[in-house]
This record gives structure tokens, C-alpha cells and sequence, in this order.
């Protein structure tokens, strides 16, 4: 039988990175961005400090839940890998 | 009719590997429109759905018999032009 | 006395609330999108090539379900009428050149804005570039079509001048916004939509049914590689079986085509409710998150688009409740493919699939833009919120898909 494929292990850490830099990105550019555009008096495209509190907020806890998700399948893999590796060196 | 199918080769083959819906339904619907009466499509792809759902819907529209080998991720969808 | 035109939300949950709303409708939408493969453009491309009706009757099903249930909200009273005519966007020749050109580009490209998405995320690169030629587009749509276009919009150059209410088909029709005139128009709308659907369902599974089971698949007992088995084809039709049940739960089954649609429906219902009041309450503006990501891109180079940009500077707010909808639509769909051990990074065998996909995701950027939305916030959206967008939208992005079929059949494939 073949080893699972790299991909398994891989993809669930690419996810939790992937939720952790969109929060640390939303906090830091879209928060800026959303500033600047305060700062320069355009408010066709501003977000109320409201709504920006929230989508922050909303996004953080989506972080957690996704980050806790995306380990939770990786440790999964992990013990199916070293299933695999237990039975080819045995067999 | 199986065995024709199993041990046969291809008269032709389109690899559309890597690509999603429409495009295997449309490249072999196109090469099945193409081919001689009697002719043996061979479709590779590794999505699924098409291998699943849209080869076999397409064969069965045409009412062509349709066979599909499993290779790890790759399918190979064969498909008889019998008319 | 004209009808009103203030936001009413129906309780005063606060924005925590709505932006998680979103999120989750966003991660079902990735989810059932990728379990159903359900893709608007194959629905239509299907038409064409195999002459099979059962994905785009299971469109036309969605359409008609989004127009009755949300329309039997403000019927009875749940939802006020307000929230759902209040986004109704400016109708003109824009919306049909636009949906056209997004037909033809998503055809090319190889899908509309929602599979292109749970896609991209399932590991097609070629979607990878489409999405990113979807940003570019905007990008050239903003610079060069947009200042034009906003000019016949203002003077009315075949376009209407306001959107909301004038464009609300119980006002449209009735008159009122009434109970009875928005039951009425939800129903003239909806009802067609999803006698249609099943109508055309139904001549594709007689169609099957004639054919003398064309589909000889046995297991052999061949020495090489395993024969894998399909099923029967899932149907069309909802039939409640335990192990169905189960293998779908388990990953192990794809959603039938109408399965897909009655959730993909619920989805629709529940941010229409819960956005009511707050936000463009309906499924996602996917069009808007492709132009805004681009403008996320820039950020970190300290470019700014949002300060000096047409249309970016103006129609675009920073960030908003679909912009979680889309990264949970991502995440959603990716979470689908993974655990039913789909995911893959695929990178197409014929190399110049890359470059048509780049290039047919510009012409979705500049399509979706034009048209004001996408198949999802426009096209699906128009009929949620009994508007006549949707109507103008459908067979232009039919003719553009027809057209991209014969490009592909003639030179691409």
C-alpha cells in the first residue's frame, strides 16, 4: 500500500496559518485602510468603528474555531501516518 | 461487452486531467460527436464528479455504455460510441 | 405616499451577530457547493453539449424556492418589506452586456463565481487564476468602463435612474407593498421558476429511462487495476434513505443535485432574515470580495486604492459581512474536499488551460462589475429580493455561455 500523501499532513496546517494570517492581516491593513480612508473624509467606502469592532471581533473567534479544527484533523493524521508506518514495518 | 471495454485499447484519449466541470463533458461530447460509429473514447480525469456524475449523465444522454477504472485519484472513463 | 425607504431590522442583535451569520451561511454555502458540484456555468454549458436539464432545473428550482420563501417572510409579516426591496440595484443595458460578458468569460474559464471559489479552494489552480484575472478585471472595469458607465446611469441613458422599490416587482406590478401585492408577486415570480424546473427535470429523467440501460458497468475479475463502480446516477429527486443519509454525513456520496438546491435555499433564507435591518441580506456578493481582495493585495505595498481609485473610492466599502462570507466559503469548501479526501493541487495537462483561465477571469471581473453583481449576488439575489435583474441577467449569461461552448468546441478543446 502506498503512504498517505504529503497533502494530509500539510493542508490542515496551510488552513490554520491561513486563518491566523487573515486575522493578523484584517487587524492590521483592513483596521489601517479603514483609517485612512477616515482620515482623507471619504465615507462612501468608510466602515463605522461599530461594524469594524465587530467584523474584528467576528473574525477572531472564526480564527480560534478554525485553527482548533484545522490541528484537530492534523493530529488525526498524525496517528494514521504513524498507523502506516507501525504496519509497512512490521509487514 | 466488458471485456471489450476492459481489454480494448482506446481509439482515442483525451487527459483532461487537472480540470473541473464543464470541460470533461464538453471535450468528450465533442470528441464523441467526432468519431466513427464503433469508435472507443477514453476520457482521463481526477475529478470526481465527472467521473461520478457528468460522463455518465453524458452517456447515458447519448445512450452510449460507459465503463470507469479507478487508478488512485486518476479515472479513466470509457466510453463505446456504439451508433 | 411613496413606500419607505429606511433599513428595519427585525430585533437589535447587534453586528456580532450578523457578521457570524454571514460566516456560517458562507461556510454551508462552501460546503454544499462542493458536495453538489454545483456550478451555474456547467448547469448551462449541460444544455449545450448533452442537451441534459437536470442541473439547470435544479437552477431554475432555486430561483423560484428564493423568490417564495423570502417572499412569504414579508408576506406574513417577519421580515419588513423595506429590507428586501432597499438593495435592489439600478437595472440598464449594463446589466445585460455584463452578464453576457460573464457568461462567455466564466464558460471559458471553467466556472461561475461560486465554484470558481469553493474550487480554487478544493486545489484547481487553473480557478487560482481565474480568481486572480477576476481581480484584474475589476481593476480594468474600475479605470475604464466604470466612469462611463455611472454617467448613463445618472441620466438615465437605458438605464433607470433608481433602484429600491421602482425596481420591486409588487410595486412594479401592484403598485403597493403590500401583504397581498408582495404574496402576489412573490408567487407569479417563484411559482413559473420551479414548475419549469421540474418540468425540465423531469423530460431529462424520462429521457434517461427510455435509454435501455446504456450503462454496463459490472466489477470484473480482471487481473490490474481496480474497476470502480459508479452507482446508479444520484437523482434529481429527494428520496429520504438512512444510508444515503449516512454516506452523505460521512462524506462518502455527493449531494444530488436537488438536496444541494434545498439547502443552498434554506442559506438564502436565513441571512435574508438575519441581515434584514443591517446589510445586503442575501448570499454572498462574491463579485465585490474579488475586487476588494485585489485592493487587500496592494495594501502591504502601501497602495491604497480605496483613497484614489475610481469606483473602488466610492462603491466599495473597506470590509463588510461578505467579505467573512467568502473567506468561510473558502474555508468551508476546503473543509468538504479535504475530509472526503478530494483535495488535490491540480494543475491542468494542457498548459494553455492556465492562460484561458486567466484570460476568462478577466472578462468575468469586467462582466460581473458591469452587470452590478454576479450569478450569486445578482442573478440568484434578483429573485430573493422579487426584483427583475435576475430576468435580464439569465439569458444574456445563457448567450454568453452558448458562445463560449462554440469558442471552446471550435478552437479550445
Amino acid at each position: 500500500m502506498p503512504p498517505p500523501p504529503a497533502r494530509r499532513l500539510l493542508a490542515p496546517v496551510a488552513l490554520a496559518l491561513f486563518a491566523i494570517g487573515w486575522y493578523v492581516f484584517s487587524a492590521v491593513y483592513i483596521d489601517g485602510a479603514n483609517r485612512a480612508v477616515f482620515a482623507s473624509g471619504d465615507f462612501a467606502v468608510y466602515v463605522s468603528m461599530d461594524q469594524m469592532r465587530a467584523y474584528l471581533s467576528t473574525a477572531a473567534v472564526l480564527c480560534y474555531i478554525t485553527v482548533f479544527s484545522a490541528l484537530l484533523i492534523f493530529w488525526y493524521n498524525v496517528v494514521q501516518y504513524a498507523r502506516y508506518m507501525e504496519s509497512s514495518s512490521n509487514g | 461487452m466488458e471485456h471489450e471495454f476492459a481489454l480494448r485499447k482506446a481509439d482515442e484519449v483525451v487527459d483532461v486531467t487537472g480540470e473541473s466541470c464543464p470541460i470533461p463533458e464538453m471535450a468528450a461530447s465533442k470528441r464523441l460527436r467526432e468519431m466513427k460509429p464503433g469508435g472507443l473514447l477514453e476520457v482521463l480525469t481526477d475529478h470526481a464528479p465527472a467521473a461520478e456524475v457528468t460522463l455518465p449523465a453524458l452517456s447515458r444522454n447519448f445512450g452510449f455504455p460507459l465503463l470507469v477504472v479507478r487508478e488512485g485519484d486518476l479515472y479513466r472513463v470509457k466510453i463505446l460510441k456504439v451508433k | 405616499m411613496e413606500p419607505s425607504s429606511i433599513l428595519q431590522p427585525i430585533s437589535s442583535y447587534g453586528y456580532d451577530v450578523v457578521f457570524a451569520v454571514f460566516a456560517l451561511s458562507g461556510f454551508v454555502l462552501g460546503w454544499v457547493a462542493q458536495r453538489g458540484n454545483y456550478c451555474f456555468v456547467s448547469s448551462m454549458t449541460s444544455i449545450f453539449t448533452t442537451k441534459s436539464y437536470e442541473r439547470f432545473g435544479g437552477l431554475l428550482l432555486l430561483f423560484g424556492l428564493s423568490a417564495l420563501l423570502p417572499g412569504a417572510l414579508v408576506a406574513v409579516g417577519v421580515v419588513p418589506a423595506v429590507d428586501q426591496y432597499h438593495f435592489n440595484f439600478f437595472a440598464g443595458w449594463y446589466v445585460v452586456l455584463g452578464a453576457y460578458v460573464f457568461g462567455l468569460g466564466a464558460a471559458l474559464a471553467g466556472g461561475c463565481n461560486l465554484s470558481m471559489l469553493y474550487r480554487a479552494s478544493s486545489g484547481y489552480v487553473q480557478n487560482w487564476l481565474e480568481l486572480f484575472g477576476m481581480m484584474v478585471g475589476t481593476y480594468v472595469f474600475a479605470v475604464l468602463i466604470w466612469p462611463p458607465e455611472f454617467y448613463t446611469m445618472e441620466k438615465g441613458i437605458l438605464s433607470t435612474t433608481a433602484g429600491g422599490f421602482v425596481e420591486y416587482l409588487p410595486y412594479v406590478l401592484f403598485h403597493s407593498v403590500s401583504a397581498a401585492a408582495i404574496g402576489a408577486a412573490a408567487v407569479l415570480l417563484g411559482v413559473p421558476f420551479v414548475l419549469l424546473g421540474l418540468l425540465l427535470q423531469g423530460m431529462t429523467r424520462r429521457k434517461w429511462a427510455q435509454v435501455a440501460q446504456p450503462v454496463a458497468v459490472q466489477r470484473l475479475a480482471l487481473q490490474g487495476p481496480a474497476l470502480h463502480v459508479p452507482g446508479p446516477l444520484p437523482s434529481p429527486r429527494f428520496r429520504f434513505s438512512l444510508a444515503d443519509a449516512r454516506d452523505r454525513i460521512l462524506l462518502r456520496k455527493p449531494y444530488g443535485v436537488n438536496l444541494a438546491t434545498a439547502i443552498l435555499a434554506l442559506d438564502m433564507v436565513l441571512v435574508f432574515a438575519v441581515g434584514a435591518g443591517y446589510t445586503f441580506n442575501y448570499l454572498v456578493i462574491t463579485s465585490s470580495d474579488g475586487g476588494r481582495f485585489f485592493e487587500y493585495l496592494l495594501f502591504p505595498f502601501g497602495v491604497n486604492l480605496a483613497t484614489d481609485t475610481p469606483w473602488y473610492s466610492t462603491q466599495l466599502s473597506i470590509v463588510d459581512t461578505s467579505t467573512l462570507m467568502v473567506v468561510m466559503l473558502c474555508v468551508g469548501a476546503f473543509m468538504a474536499s479535504f475530509l472526503s479526501g478530494d483535495f488535490k493541487i491540480r494543475i491542468p495537462k494542457q498548459r494553455r488551460r492556465l492562460a484561458v483561465g486567466f484570460f476568462g477571469g478577466i472578462l468575468v471581473g469586467i462582466g460581473v462589475r458591469m452587470a452590478l453583481g454576479c450569478n450569486i449576488g445578482l442573478l440568484w439575489t434578483s429573485f430573493a429580493q422579487l426584483g427583475y435583474d435576475g430576468l435580464l441577467f439569465l439569458p444574456a449569461m445563457l448567450a454568453g455561455v452558448y458562445t463560449a461552448v462554440r469558442i471552446q468546441g471550435r478552437w479550445l478543446l
